[in-house]
């Protein structure tokens, strides 16, 4: 994993490999799909396949390209976006956790504390105050891995984040923390904004097969409220049932 | 160890399952001693409530001794009596710090799925669908109690086990339902549905202080109960027309309260009774409405309307204008267990009331779904406690 800043824009070559071989994957279930699907929408099927298999061989994307230069149009000035300005799937869910934003923020803040509620995440490993390693289990097994640079961080208030280097998802994200009126603990915002591999169609696809990133963002932040409320996380994982009958 | 599982629509089977192991360190693990089959049990029995799974381990109405603990469990000792309150609560959210128990906030694993399906995710329970945690139930001999340092709740007198079990649920249940009604000196009560939570809702009104307590149901034994467990006057739903006997016993008033210990499963009358079947079997309403439409129509001006009786979806054809027109209040819920566990076993040690009078069946847990079967027919099966180990 390269840790070296944010490498520059690849205007030949945008795909990374891993998104590279679910966009192949993508249009390979699509062909299978456009088989059996008649007129307009088996056209549409069967272009939407050939499109995933030329981005997926050649590693080129060119609505990448174009949300780019869109990008570029309306932040200039910003500082080495990661994403482009609205591009990608964006993700926003709160929980209302009844903790001091101290308590919150402290515990967020050590990140190796994440995987504890973040049910993909198997580790993240702090290199310094600043920089953190990620894996994470993706879909269908896939280990997924990047570095990620705290690029804003106001104790007690917010911690902002993004993936640097030639990270597997490029993602950009924070979570504010906000004390409630009438002492009822702290809001606890994420705001969240990546590259889905295999892009919008793949998103789309894991979306459909209730594989929902949001879904998943919302239950980790369950989790959170239920490991700062109650000190562990409420699980089933393990116990017995008729499933396991005895002979 | 012996469990009781749920195997599909009307299929219920005992079947050897591993033990329950401490899964986290608020565990505890229980040695169960008594348990019952609930009312809304039946619900699961007949197949109406969605994401049950097939070898499930069924109950929420249960208590017994403390064998294990979790390491962070420090108020509790081994071989201590508790009951455990069917409502699985952490004691450290919003809601629990409210004693609005039922509605905890991190007692149901699923809960974010629950969210995306209702809108919002109760407390989890036992024994008691996926949706609402998928937690092994306690018709077995053991039974994992998770936040047990927040639910257990530990019972040092020397009651019989079967006076205090009803603490898990149908007593608590049939207090909060009285409770909702706001009872004021002169109040009639009418209460639909004999079963336990009826009875028991029938026996907290005039502990509570009601004048009157008029019960409604079609079913000669549980009118009987009314009666004799209750002190209530009775009205027979196959003999005569409620509507026109709640007025005329109230005055051509109305009950001043009115409580729907029925639910979903409602057994209509007539057109209506067919009617609301028909849509429920073409899955276009899940619940039978029918006694929390009689309810409303019964219910005095400014009345208060309170259903502890399960509702699971959706209903139709609910009489809004006159509610409205009314001006009633709608009291419902599930029942938040753990804020009445102490008064009502003060009650109980004072001799007030006697939850063992309404058990009707005592069979071994083996026999579980003879169990079930009884209590579904209902006639002449009021409560049915299953004893473990025998």
């Amino acid at each position: 994993m390269s840790s070296t800043l944010a490498t520059p824009y690849n205007k030949r070559n945008n795909v990374g490999p891993l998104e590279r071989a679910a966009s192949i994957f993508a249009a390979g279930f699509l062909t299978q799909r456009c088989m059996k699907t008649k007129g307009m929408v088996g056209v549409a099927l069967a272009l939407g396949a050939g499109e995933l298999m030329r981005r997926g061989v050649t590693g080129h994307c060119y609505a990448r390209d174009y949300a780019r230069d869109w990008a570029m149009r309306e932040a200039p000035t910003a500082s080495q976006p990661v994403i482009a300005y609205k591009a990608g799937e964006i993700i926003e869910d709160v929980v209302t956790v009844r903790r001091n934003t101290e308590d919150l923020y402290s515990f967020w803040r050590k990140l190796s504390n994440l995987p504890q509620f973040m049910v993909r995440v198997e580790a993240v490993k702090e290199i310094d105050g600043v920089r953190s390693h990620w894996m994470v289990r993706g879909p269908a097994g896939y280990r997924l891995e990047w570095d990620a640079e705290v690029f804003r961080d106001e104790p007690n208030e917010l911690i902002a984040w993004r993936t640097v280097g030639n990270a597997d998802i490029v993602s950009v994200g924070c979570v504010t923390f906000k004390p409630v009126a009438g002492n009822r603990g702290t809001e606890v915002r994420v705001k969240l904004q990546y590259n889905p591999p295999g892009g919008k169609a793949v998103s789309t696809l894991a979306r459909l097969l209730g594989n929902a990133p949001a879904f998943e963002v919302r239950r980790d932040l369950m989790q959170f409220r239920q490991l700062m409320e109650c000190g562990e996380v409420i699980s089933t994982d393990g116990q017995t049932s008729g499933r396991e009958v005895k002979a | 160890m012996q469990a009781v599982c749920w195997n599909g629509k009307q299929d219920i089977r005992v079947e050897r399952v591993p033990d329950p192991t401490i899964l986290a360190g608020r565990d505890a693990i229980i040695k169960v001693t008594r348990t019952a089959i609930c009312g809304s049990d039946l619900h699961l029995y007949n197949g109406l409530i969605p994401t049950m799974q097939s070898g499930d381990i069924l109950g929420h109405e249960f208590m017994g001794e403390i064998v294990e603990l979790g390491a962070d469990v420090k108020n509790l000792r081994i071989g201590q009596r508790v009951v455990i309150p069917f409502t699985i609560c952490c004691g450290g959210c919003f809601y629990c710090n409210k004693e609005l128990w039922s509605f905890c906030d991190n007692s149901n694993p699923n809960g974010a799925l629950t969210e995306k399906l209702y809108g919002f995710a109760g407390a989890g329970l036992y024994g008691y669908t996926h949706l609402m945690g998928g937690f092994a139930g306690g018709q077995a001999e053991y039974v994992r109690v998770p936040f047990a340092d927040t639910c257990a709740f530990a019972v040092e007198s020397d009651l019989e086990d079967e006076e205090v079990l009803f603490l898990s649920d149908i007593f608590p249940t049939g207090y909060m339902a009285a409770e909702h009604c706001n009872i004021q000196p002169g109040d009639v009560v009418a209460v639909w549905g004999c079963g336990p939570v009826g009875l028991f809702a029938i026996r907290s009104a005039y502990l509570l202080g009601a004048e009157r307590v008029i019960a409604i149901d079609g079913i000669a034994d549980r009118l009987e109960m009314a009666e004799s467990f209750g002190g209530a006057e009775t009205i027979d739903y196959m003999k005569e027309d409620v509507l026109q006997q709640l007025s005329l016993r109230t005055g051509g008033r109305g009950p001043d309260a009115c409580i729907d210990a029925v639910g979903m499963e409602a057994h209509g009358m007539g057109f209506e009774g067919i009617y609301d079947r028909t849509k429920q079997a073409l899955m276009l309403e899940t619940d039978r409405p029918n006694v929390l439409r009689q309810a409303i129509q019964a219910c005095r001006k400014g009345g208060t309307l309170s259903i502890p009786g399960v509702y699971g979806g959706v209903v139709d054809k609910i009489p809004m204008g006159s509610a409205f027109a009314k001006g009633l209040t709608f009291k419902m819920g599930q029942t938040h267990t753990p804020r009445y566990m102490f008064p009502l076993l003060q009650m109980i040690e004072q001799g007030k009331i006697f939850p063992s009078d309404i058990i009707s069946h005592r069979l071994p847990l083996r026999e579980a779904a003879e169990g079930y079967r009884l209590f579904n027919e209902k006639h002449e099966c009021r409560k049915v406690v299953l004893l473990p180990g025998d």
